[in-house]
């Protein structure tokens, strides 16, 4: 049996294949994709980019808005993962805007997710030329590492001081403290009986004292009257002695005065009382001074030859041209 | 017998006292009376000359004479009337008022109190003879201007003025004397009005 074949279907089909595999070959180079209609922004991570992969999406809150173009570490700081994202240009990055990675589940395939940006931020804005940069924010993996290392740690040492607090010696004070509190208490219990007598003294003692303040009140008035008869008294008869020693005072007040004015005037002034006798007595000193002197000669020279008193036998001394 | 020790007393005393003597003469400085024609007080303000200290053998009126030898001794028969200080004193107030120099000028005698005071020591007022028979008159003195109100001593000068004397004797003596005291009062105002030159009191 000879088969028929249609050299024209199968030419056909031969045909139809080929540009069905001409043109996923191009969807498959993304030769359609439209390179305008994509911005490129850069994102430095500063923890694992572990699960991160080239051509993972990248969501702007949820929604797919391009993917990731490359990851490398950067060059410049080896501490950093430098991504490349594609991003669509109408997706509305802002100032404020954040970057983040994020998990699929529990799948461990990571993408980048673009939060925030308030309505009245600017855009951010970049060019081939000049990339922008996405401020990165750290990841939910990266908050809870740092969430869990500070409560470890402060766990760490909140137990360091409690084992302190704990320690051997303390549990001892604390036991000793115990049994003190309860050999105390039994004390107190057995002095009960004197704490209620003593209460009792104490009702008696208040209504004593509430009796006697009665008497004190009583006596305060007994003062009060004796001291209004003293004040009476004191005021009928100091009254004159009074009005006496104020007339004195006065007198006195206007002796002083008088003796103020005459001081002032210069009536008591020593030194122009005494100016012109010192003047005068300066004089004197000085005509007293020349006696002496001439007192002196006369005496030298009688000291000298006394017989000149009577016989004058010394031989005068005449000066030049005498 | 005491009758006769009396009598022997009174002739005794008698001998005494009929010594004859030559008279002492007493001579003093007069004062400059010369006229100024022309008014200079240019101090405005006042000043008192206080009474001139000397040391103790110039407070008499003795005439002392200096000989080259150191050796000092007094005229026997002349005397100045006033003591040398006394006699500068009254020559240089004489002088200030004749210049009108100050505003007023108060003497030591006067209780007033001045702006000014001026105080002096007399060292030396003697007539001195040299060996070759010259003679001249010697004035020593100190002059200091006081501040009465703050105790304070604003300017001091010693003056040292010889005159030579006209005859070897107690006359000239006088005369360089007197000279001397006449060119003291004249340097001493010279000396005054130098020191209170551009000071507070000058006008």
């Amino acid at each position: 049996m000879e088969s028929k074949v249609n050299y024209t279907l199968v030419g056909a089909f031969v045909l139809l294949m080929s540009s069905l595999l001409i043109v996923f070959a191009f969807w498959l180079g993304k030769y359609n994709d439209n390179a305008n209609a994509y911005c490129n922004y850069k994102v430095y991570l500063t923890e694992s980019a572990a699960g991160l992969a080239p051509e993972a999406a990248v969501k702007f809150n949820g929604v797919d808005v391009g993917k990731v173009a490359s990851i490398r570490i950067n060059p410049k700081n080896s501490e950093e993962i430098e991504l490349t994202l594609k991003v669509k240009k109408e997706t509305p990055i802002r100032t404020d805007s954040t970057a983040m990675l994020q998990f699929f589940g529990i799948t461990g395939l990571a993408f980048i997710e673009i939060k925030g940006g308030s309505r009245m931020s600017p855009l951010i804005i970049t060019s081939d030329d000049t990339i922008a940069v996405i401020p990165t924010a750290p990841s939910l993996i990266k908050r809870l590492d740092e969430t869990l290392s500070s409560v470890i740690t402060k766990l760490s040492g909140t137990l360091d001081h409690t084992n302190a607090v704990m320690s051997p010696q303390n549990i001892k004070n604390f036991s000793d403290t115990l049994g003190n509190l309860k050999i105390l208490t039994q004390r107190i219990n057995s002095y009960q009986d004197e704490i209620d007598l003593l209460l009792k003294n104490s009702l008696q003692t208040g209504q004593h004292i509430d009796q006697a303040m009665i008497k004190v009140g009583d006596s305060a008035n007994t003062v009060k009257g004796s001291m209004e008869t003293f004040k009476i008294t004191m005021s009928e008869r100091l009254s004159p002695t009074m009005k006496s020693w104020e007339a004195t005072s006065k007198k006195t007040n206007a002796l002083l005065e008088k003796i103020d004015t005459s001081i002032n005037r210069g009536d008591y002034d020593l030194q122009t009382i005494t100016a012109n006798s010192t003047v005068e007595l300066n004089e004197l000193l000085a005509q007293s001074r020349v006696l002496q002197n001439e007192m002196e000669l006369t005496l030298k020279s009688l000291r000298e030859s006394p017989s000149d008193l009577l016989f004058k036998q010394s031989k005068l001394n005449p000066g030049p041209g005498e | 017998m005491k009758q006769i020790a009396l009598l022997i007393t009174i002739i005794l005393l008698f001998t005494g006292c009929s010594v004859i003597r030559p008279a002492t003469y007493e001579y003093t400085i007069l004062p400059s009376y010369t006229p100024i024609s022309e008014l200079t007080n240019n101090i405005k303000g006042t000043l008192k000359l206080s009474s001139t200290r000397s040391i103790a053998s110039l407070a008499s009126t003795q005439f002392y004479y200096l000989k080259e030898t150191s050796s000092i001794d007094a005229y026997l028969y002349s005397r100045w009337a006033d003591t040398p200080s006394s006699m500068i004193d009254r020559a240089l107030y004489s002088s200030l008022q004749n210049q009108h120099l100050f505003g007023t000028l108060i003497p030591s005698t006067s209780s007033a109190t001045a702006d000014l005071t001026l105080e002096s020591d007399l060292n030396a007022f003697y007539h001195c003879f040299h060996n070759d028979s010259s003679s001249e008159g010697l004035i020593d003195i100190t002059y200091r201007l006081i501040d009465p109100k703050t105790k304070t001593t604003i300017a001091s000068k010693r003056f040292i003025i010889t005159e030579p004397s006209p005859s070897e004797d107690a006359k000239g003596g006088v005369t360089a004397l007197n000279n001397a005291t006449h060119n003291l009062s004249l340097q001493c105002i010279s000396w005054l009005t130098l020191t209170l030159k551009e000071s507070k009191w000058t006008k």
